[in-house]
């Protein structure tokens, strides 16, 4: 053998001697920027979900969220969809209410701690976020004179309703309070019309009764509160010890999806906090599914547009009016939806914000190699910066996306109230 | 213990082919500081940081107090109405966002400096402050490089 050759051999040899127990460590050790990540990931230790504050408000809000004369109808309640023994969601592409729904129906487990509610933030607080899921068509497709009505007529919830907010309007004087009207009726339908023959009173206590339901629904959703995850054990341990021990609710393929969600596969850049989202909006380039849906462009427009929101007469003292002055221009988030929290991802199948994938892996790999066709507005180029990762990488990092399921909810939280 | 007797070796190796840390993969100095002053581009002007929160939020609106002055003129800063203000992340971009904020900065003036309201970084890594001046000397810009948040 030549000495070139066997300098290349020596060479050789030691990359092999190298690249195993290298190898090894970079999969199971943590280094200390890999431990700052995960840190940040993390709830604060002690974290415990808040008392409700008013446990009455809080029962009437659950009694709301279980009850079917919420709807037009009187066929579906909150829970039709969001149904607590599949961590709050229906489990289908696209909700099945009163119509079709055009949009995956998010988890509520820890809605309480997002800044924006729905996949475009059109409302910018828990409260107000029900009239939109009311009032719309495919979904409850209620009106709030109907509801007001319904909530008047019906002892049980008017006595609930009148303890914490006081006396309802005079609903029995139907020339006041027509039986059904809003201001998002069809317009020129019988609905619209007899929203605009009202007074200007009278049309602000009927919108004073809608917020006062969306105060007790939030009250209630506050309660929904977990970060208990087989990752919050691990994360805790990490914080302790560089090289925790794997074991059977966090095994090697999540330790090992771990590091690649916090390093190389660029995961935090939007999946980032306790929440696993940065509650911002980005247009992923997805091939529109839907013209009709510009998603954080008519969000913005909704949002800015609704009586409902921070700025507005029905505000609460906690509601946050300051950031509704630096709005960006809506198109400027054309066909940009907000980074869903990854909080009980196992358990809240289809994915993405029309539900297109079915699978923890078929989400994963869209940002490998997205699909071609038409997009709305522009792709975010941050999407570049994520590299090819192979089969065992995107394993892995659907492994460690399993260990994000939190232990269930109390039944007390979750269970429907007697009737 | 074998894995032990070779991770210096791995280290130093990994020093050699340049292996970026983790939170730098944003794409810039997530660790750095915010700089005190910069040049704009043609030199014509000068923008100092007066005022920033230390770190910069992450998830908050947060405000900038600047003064802007023109290199000929360096005593008398500038008015709010000179300066507009934009910011984004390169994410190793020479030119351009790679995507900007989802908030629209204002400025105004308060207390003899110009006060950029509705800052909002919702991503770490190193953003990029856009300052284009247009005073009596001509139009300039000048660009900032903002740390989010905290490492």
């Amino acid at each position: 053998m030549s000495r070139l050759c066997k300098g290349a051999a020596l060479v050789a040899a030691l990359a092999l001697a190298v690249s195993t127990p290298s190898q090894a460590a970079n999969e199971t050790a943590f280094t200390d920027a890999e431990r700052a990540a995960v840190r940040a990931l993390a709830v604060s230790p002690g974290h415990t979900p808040p008392e409700a504050s008013e446990p009455a408000l809080a029962d009437f809000g659950k009694r709301l969220f279980f009850d079917r004369r919420l709807s037009g109808d009187g066929r579906f309640s909150c829970a039709s969809c969001h149904q607590p023994d599949r961590a709050f969601t229906d489990g289908l592409a696209l909700p099945e209410a009163v119509g079709r729904g055009t949009r995956n129906t998010p988890t509520l487990i820890n809605v309480a701690d997002n800044p924006w509610f729905q996949w475009d933030g059109a409302a910018d607080s828990l409260w107000s976020q029900m009239l939109l899921v009311v009032e719309n068509p495919r979904e409850l497709a209620n009106d709030r004179l109907n509801l007001a009505h319904t909530l008047y007529r019906n002892g049980d919830l008017r006595a609930a309703y009148q303890r914490r907010f006081g006396p309802l309007p005079p609903l029995s004087d139907g020339e006041r309070f027509p039986a059904q009207g809003s201001p998002h009726a069809a317009p020129d339908s019988p609905g619209a019309l007899a929203w605009r023959r009202m007074t200007a009173a009278d049309r602000d206590a009927v919108n004073r009764v809608m917020a006062n339901l969306g105060v007790a629904l939030a009250a209630w959703q506050r309660r929904l509160i977990r970060y208990d995850a087989p990752f919050d054990r691990f994360a805790a341990a990490l914080a302790e010890d560089p090289d925790p021990p794997t074991n059977e609710a966090f095994p090697a393929a999540a330790r090992r999806g771990l590091k690649l969600f916090v390093g190389e596969a660029q995961c935090t850049l939007c999946h980032s906090g306790p929440d696993f989202s940065n509650q911002a909006f980005h247009n992923l380039g997805l091939p529109v599914a839907d013209h009709r849906d510009t998603g954080r462009e008519r969000g913005l427009r909704r949002l800015t547009a609704s009586p409902f929101n921070a700025a507005g007469p029905y505000a609460g003292g906690d509601d946050d009016a300051e950031r509704l002055r630096f709005l960006p221009p809506p198109e400027s988030l054309r066909g940009a939806f907000k980074t869903p929290s990854l909080r009980n991802v196992a358990r809240t199948a289809p994915y993405f914000h029309d539900g297109r994938f079915a699978t923890l892996e078929e989400a994963v790999r869209f940002y490998l190699a997205p699909p071609e066709g038409e997009t709305l507005g522009e792709r975010e180029a941050t999407l570049d910066l994520i590299p090819d990762l192979s089969d065992r990488q995107v394993a892995d990092l659907v492994a460690f996306l399993k260990t994000l399921d939190s232990a269930p909810l109390p039944e007390a939280v979750t269970t429907p109230p007697s009737p | 213990m074998i894995t032990a007797r070779y991770l210096p070796l791995v280290a130093l190796l990994s020093t050699m082919i340049g292996s970026p840390s983790v939170l730098a993969a944003g794409g810039g100095d997530a660790a750095g500081a915010v700089p005190a002053q910069v040049l704009s581009e043609q030199g014509l002007y000068r923008v100092e940081v007066r005022q920033a929160p230390e770190p910069l939020p992450k998830g908050e609106h947060f405000s900038l107090g600047l003064r802007v002055v023109s290199m000929d003129n360096p005593d008398t800063p500038l008015e709010a109405s000179a300066v507009t203000v934009e910011a984004g992340m390169r994410h190793g971009r020479d030119d351009g966002f790679a995507h900007g904020m989802q908030s629209e900065p204002r400025v105004s003036v308060r207390d003899g400096l110009i006060l950029v309201e509705g800052l909002y970084f919702h991503m770490g890594g190193a953003w990029t402050l856009q300052v284009t001046i247009d005073g009596d000397d001509g139009e300039d810009q000048a660009w900032l490089t903002l740390p989010c948040c905290g490492g």
